[in-house]
């Protein structure tokens, strides 16, 4: 197969022809099993090429805008001397790393030592202990395709996080993502997270990708997720990047015997955003819950693609996905339920509700099961619609103008899955972007429990 | 307080109502009977405004103002209340909450100052307690996962709370065992006053054993075909709707 097949793309050309120039700017020069993973990993990209519409998993995003641009290579960017302050936004107390345009500031992280926790940033790591990630690193690499081995050819930071056996940890591990201007060429970021969750080990990590408008950065980013037995991993992305931006991630979570992986991406910005995550349920009562909330206008663009694959019998997996849809916004949801044939007893659940505001906004949402077990429960549902009349009109008939009514209406619905945030100050925050976009603020926020 | 006169509407395209007079004063309770398709919940419908019903000719007044060009939530704030057929499920929307943005819109429309968190709460336990609900009602979404007697006690409280000058039961004793008919009915009772009007619709006579109305009023085919005081219910318990219909077309 060739690259994909637009008139100019410069990117595409560009990661291929210009990789020798930033290979040697790349972290874990010294570390043996690495370049050759890269190497294949570039290989692989250059003959399949990016995903082009005729794939059916990109039938409704095309990534021609991305692969037209031009981009400086993170390792080759210049350090931004201003950024806005993103960092402090949300008043949490946790631990925090912080990376502007894809690359670690250790002056505006604060993640001191923690017993049970080991979070470090990626490079760091290569340099002083790569055998801690080299698993990780090379399973991805032998599997990667498209972006994510777009992402192992040039992978130049992001973080190592690894949970001792039986470590609890209290305060969320926040990674937090700013996108700033770049001259003469915005940047593309291939940051990498590896999650290595040992039993009986809890955390909430909560990635945030803060942009502002106008920047047209592309991130490009890979995690890398594992729960040993009865671990919990509480995996939080918010998505507000700027208008201009393009965001492609990549998620794999591996979870064994009673472990649980929640998911909860909340996507509010955005010129393309493309989020593929892929749960492996591996062993008896490994359970996943994925829940997501999309706020779109104007242009953006807005994919969803679920993978949930229930290896093992007696597994659970809940997927809730909601979206509201604005101005010419669109939004995908794919939401795959893969059953293997071993895998009875098992229970998936779907639901795809989706909220469109104008007549130009678009969801195109695709429940897809492949079940090849019999004694299984799966169930899943997806409504498209406006704002319900029957509702609207009792709301008024108590003496609420319609404008509030709607408002309101817009702001439950919405709520019904932001509310499983979980972290208080997270859920009023993106509440809070909600209702900014409404008219009458003041009165509605009360309404909702 | 209440005038229609000859009203007609029409829902799609088909004429529902086809010249109903209706006159109802201050202090009066009033009961629209009638059967299946005689108009009775297009009525109730126009009444409160919900769109898609098209009125064509005649006249609805409300304490001297136009009732039919006035908004939904206008006429809730004038003092209108409709308590639903099916009251509809509103997940997300808190129910008390609700009730206090309500109450408070017409506090704020009658020159009132709006009711303080603590003091709302206690008006609402103490409707509650009168219509025998339970205090995890606070907690729930707009009549989210109500039993079909529990929406019905929902729409009473709500009418007990807000107070109105006119409130319109749109088969209020559908689909309530006989203990909830007594609460709902107890609730609508402590409503009356010499101030206040209540219409009630109804298919049955039930109801009116428990709510006394002044006048019975028989709604057949689009118009008012025959009126009397609640002797009349009985009659058409006993003898059904027939003989009405054949003595208004004789």
């Amino acid at each position: 197969m060739s690259m994909q097949d637009v008139t100019s793309a410069p990117f595409a050309d560009a990661v291929v022809n210009e990789y020798d120039v930033v290979a040697p700017r790349l972290p874990g020069q010294d570390v043996s099993w690495l370049a050759p993973v890269r190497k294949a990993a570039l290989k692989k990209l250059q003959a399949d090429g990016f995903p082009s519409r005729r794939n059916e998993h990109w039938k409704y995003t095309d990534i021609t805008p991305l692969l037209k641009g031009i981009y400086t290579p993170a390792p080759l960017a210049s350090a931004p001397e201003t950024f806005f302050q993103g960092v402090q936004r949300f008043e949490l107390d946790c631990h925090r790393v912080v990376f502007v345009n894809g690359v670690y500031r250790k002056n505006l992280s604060d993640h001191s030592a923690v017993a049970g926790l080991q979070l470090r940033p990626l490079v760091e790591v290569l340099a002083e202990n790569p055998q801690a990630v080299e698993a990780a690193v090379t399973a991805r690499g032998e599997n990667a395709e498209g972006f994510s081995a777009l992402n192992t050819a040039y992978l130049h930071d992001g973080v190592f996080i690894e949970l001792d056996n039986n470590a609890v940890i209290e305060k969320p591990i926040h990674l937090i993502f700013l996108s700033v201007a770049h001259e003469p060429d915005p940047v593309a970021a291939n940051p990498r997270i590896i999650v290595q969750a040992g039993e009986n080990s809890e955390a909430c990590l909560l990635e945030s990708h803060l942009g502002l408008e106008g920047v047209k950065n592309f991130t490009n980013l890979v995690a890398d997720i594992s729960l040993a037995q009865n671990s919990k991993l509480r995996h939080l992305r918010l998505i507000e990047a700027g208008n201009e931006e393009f965001h492609i991630a990549n998620i794999v979570a591996r979870v064994n015997r009673d472990a649980r992986y929640d998911s909860h991406q909340v996507c509010l910005g955005g010129k393309l955003v493309r989020n593929d995550v892929r749960i492996e349920l591996l062993e008896n009562n490994a359970s996943t819950d994925l829940n997501g909330f999309v706020l779109a206008d104007g242009s953006t663009h807005i994919d969803n693609h679920l993978d949930v694959r229930h290896i093992a019998p007696h597994t659970n997996s809940s997927q809730c996905y909601r979206a509201v849809l604005d101005g010419r916004s669109r939004c995908v949801f794919n939401g795959k339920v893969h059953v293997a044939p071993d895998a009875q007893k098992i229970d998936a659940k779907q639901a795809s509700n989706n909220l469109l505001l104008s007549k130009l906004a678009e969801i195109d949402t695709k429940p897809e099961l492949e079940i090849y077990a019999d004694d299984v429960k799966c169930a899943h549902g997806a409504t498209v619609g406006q704002l319900d009349e029957n509702m609207l009109f009792y709301l008024r008939s108590r003496g609420i103008d319609a404008e509030t009514a709607r408002a309101l209406l817009i702001f439950a619905f919405a709520d019904d899955v932001i509310r499983r945030v979980g972290i208080p100050e997270i859920r009023s925050h993106v509440e809070d972007a909600v209702l900014g976009r409404l008219p009458d603020t003041h009165r509605i926020k009360e309404f909702v429990e | 307080m209440l005038k229609i006169e000859n009203l007609k509407a029409r829902v799609d395209e088909k004429e529902i109502l086809k010249g109903l007079n209706l006159d109802v004063k201050p202090g009066e309770v009033h009961a629209i009977m009638g059967p299946n398709g005689s108009g009775k919940s297009t009525l109730s419908n126009v009444l409160a405004g919900r769109e898609g019903y098209d009125v064509t000719e005649g006249r609805v007044t409300y304490e001297a103002k136009n009732l039919l060009t006035m908004a939904p939530e206008e006429r809730a704030r004038e003092g209108v209340f409709l308590a639903f057929q099916y009251p509809v499920e509103i997940p997300g929307v808190n129910n008390v909450y609700l009730l206090k943005a309500g109450l408070n819109a017409m506090r704020r429309h009658r020159g009132l100052e709006e009711l303080d968190a603590a003091d709302f709460l206690m008006l609402v336990k103490e409707k509650m307690k009168l219509m025998q609900m339970d205090e995890s009602f606070l907690r729930r979404g707009v009549n989210e996962g109500f039993s079909g007697g529990e929406k019905k006690r929902n729409e009473i409280l709500q009418m007990l709370v807000l107070e109105p000058k006119l409130c319109i039961l749109d088969e209020t004793d559908s689909g309530l065992d006989i203990d909830a008919l007594k609460v709902v009915s107890d609730g609508v009772n402590a409503l009356r006053s010499k101030d206040r009007a209540i219409v009630m619709i109804t298919h049955y006579q039930r109801l009116l054993n428990y709510i006394e109305p002044d006048y019975v009023h028989v709604l057949s085919d689009g118009r008012i075909i025959k009126s009397g005081d609640k002797s009349l219910a009985l009659e058409l318990e006993q003898r059904g709707y027939d003989w009405v219909k054949q003595e208004a077309a004789a």
